[in-house]
């Protein structure tokens, strides 16, 4: 192989996109050659560089995810003669004024459909999060921090449980919000998985078994316990979600 | 499930548009933001391209939204550099033109042309946004793809609109001008 070839088929070989023959001849000429060889590595360090410096340089803004989630078409449109377009919102606390949004299972059974309405909110939620570079609001695996930093700011106590011991770092907590209503957003990772897990109170409930809401793309798990919904997602990765809802649930809290 | 073929309702291009183009939002802002640089002008630019793309939705059939949303947004961007810059829009871009000394930049590196592990040190940061910054947009541009947004050629060859054969060809020349105004500016 020539150097002015080599020097050309490099930038092929630094990103894996030579076909295998190639790679091993170029990978003879490197091995022979010192000046293709330099070449190579100045390369490699230039790459790396660009990668580590100019990555970071510009983080979506805020306001344009928020704008676009805004503009585009409005979800399915609310079930005509009800006072309120969701089922999940229950008006009893009327006297404050406050909405709260709850769920009952049998609604759920009855009426299937409210399933991808709910999941459009949960996908939401989740990409804007992933999206803005704003995965927390506070940073910290511990569970006594977070809790901390929800009091005062929500009139629930969300409960946090610490996983590590099975495997699902707690990285933080947010709040957010599902159909207008703030829910505590708290953050767990496991290697590259990202899961959020949306909790808000839930009154007067029984407890609910995990439910699966199937939707491409997304793996949403759905159950109500000890006075609180809680709602779960990931991107696609159903074995991995149900391990996390399995752990979680195990946990005392 | 729908099968494709049967006609979605537009909530649910609204969900697959969520799932498929969405995702890609960083990606599109940091290439607006690399070409036109201006920050509050890229932020408009991907908004109206992400709308207008949504309204171009129907159209698009594949797995992954990133190389067409990519497309929409590259297309909007020159666009924008021939109506704010002094740039003719006659003025195709020449490869050797632009590569400077064409024969030059695809010979070995002059000795001091080195960066070795300094560039990678945190104060070089400026260093490194400046270099970039220098190049001119097509040279830039594949260098984002590649580097930052980990494109593979034959996405950079759609997005680019160039042939699949000329990416690495040209990803050489690009970051042969890179490594020269690094060692330059220092």
């Amino acid at each position: 192989m020539q150097c002015d070839d080599s020097r050309i088929l490099i930038h092929g070989y630094l990103d894996h996109e030579l076909e295998p023959d190639e790679a091993t001849t170029l990978g003879e000429h490197l091995a022979a050659c010192d000046e293709c060889r330099r070449l190579y590595d100045r390369q490699h360090v230039v790459s790396t560089a660009v990668k580590k410096h100019a990555a970071e340089c510009f983080p979506v803004p805020e306001t344009l995810a928020a704008s676009i989630f805004a503009a585009l078409p409005a979800e399915k449109p609310a079930r005509g003669g009800q006072r309120s377009p969701w089922p999940w919102f229950s008006l009893g606390a009327a006297l404050t004024g406050a909405v709260l949004l709850t769920w009952s299972l049998t609604y759920f059974l009855l009426v299937p459909s409210q399933d991808d309405q709910f999941a459009d909110q949960a996908i939401s939620s989740h990409l804007r999060s992933l999206l803005v570079d704003h995965l927390t609001d506070v940073a910290s695996s511990d569970p006594t921090t977070v809790r901390g930093w929800f009091k005062g700011k929500l009139n629930f106590a969300p409960p946090i449980k610490d996983l590590s011991p099975l495997g699902f770092g707690l990285a933080g907590g947010r709040l957010d919000y599902m159909y207008s209503c703030e829910v505590a957003a708290v953050i767990y990772r496991r290697g590259s998985t990202v899961i959020n897990l949306f909790i808000w109170p839930a009154e007067n409930q029984q407890d609910a078994a995990p439910r699966r809401l199937s939707d491409e793309g997304f793996s949403i798990v759905l159950w109500t316990e000890a006075g609180f919904n809680f709602c779960s997602i990931t991107k696609q990765d159903e074995q991995e979600l149900m391990k996390f809802v399995t752990a979680y649930r195990q946990e005392a809290g | 499930m729908k099968l494709f073929g049967e006609r979605l309702t537009e909530a649910e291009q609204v969900r697959r548009f969520k799932i498929l183009v969405i995702p890609h939002l960083s990606a599109a802002y940091r290439l607006a933001r690399w070409l036109i640089r201006d920050g509050d002008d890229a932020r408009d630019l991907v908004q109206e391209a992400y709308l207008s793309a949504f309204k171009a939705f129907t159209g698009f059939h594949g797995e992954d939204g990133k190389a067409w949303i990519l497309t929409i947004v590259r297309h909007a961007c020159y666009r924008w550099l021939q109506r704010h810059r002094r740039r003719p829009s006659a003025e195709a871009f020449d490869e050797t033109l632009h590569s400077l000394d064409e024969a030059g930049l695809l010979r070995a590196d002059a000795p001091d042309h080195d960066p070795e592990a300094w560039l990678l040190q945190e104060e070089n940061q400026r260093l490194v946004q400046q270099a970039l910054d220098k190049l001119p947009p097509e040279f830039k541009e594949i260098i984002i793809l590649r580097e930052l947004e980990g494109c593979a050629y034959s996405e950079i060859a759609e997005i680019v609109a160039i042939p699949a054969g000329t990416v690495m060809s040209r990803l050489a020349r690009a970051r042969a001008l890179l490594r020269k105004y690094l060692v330059e500016l220092r």
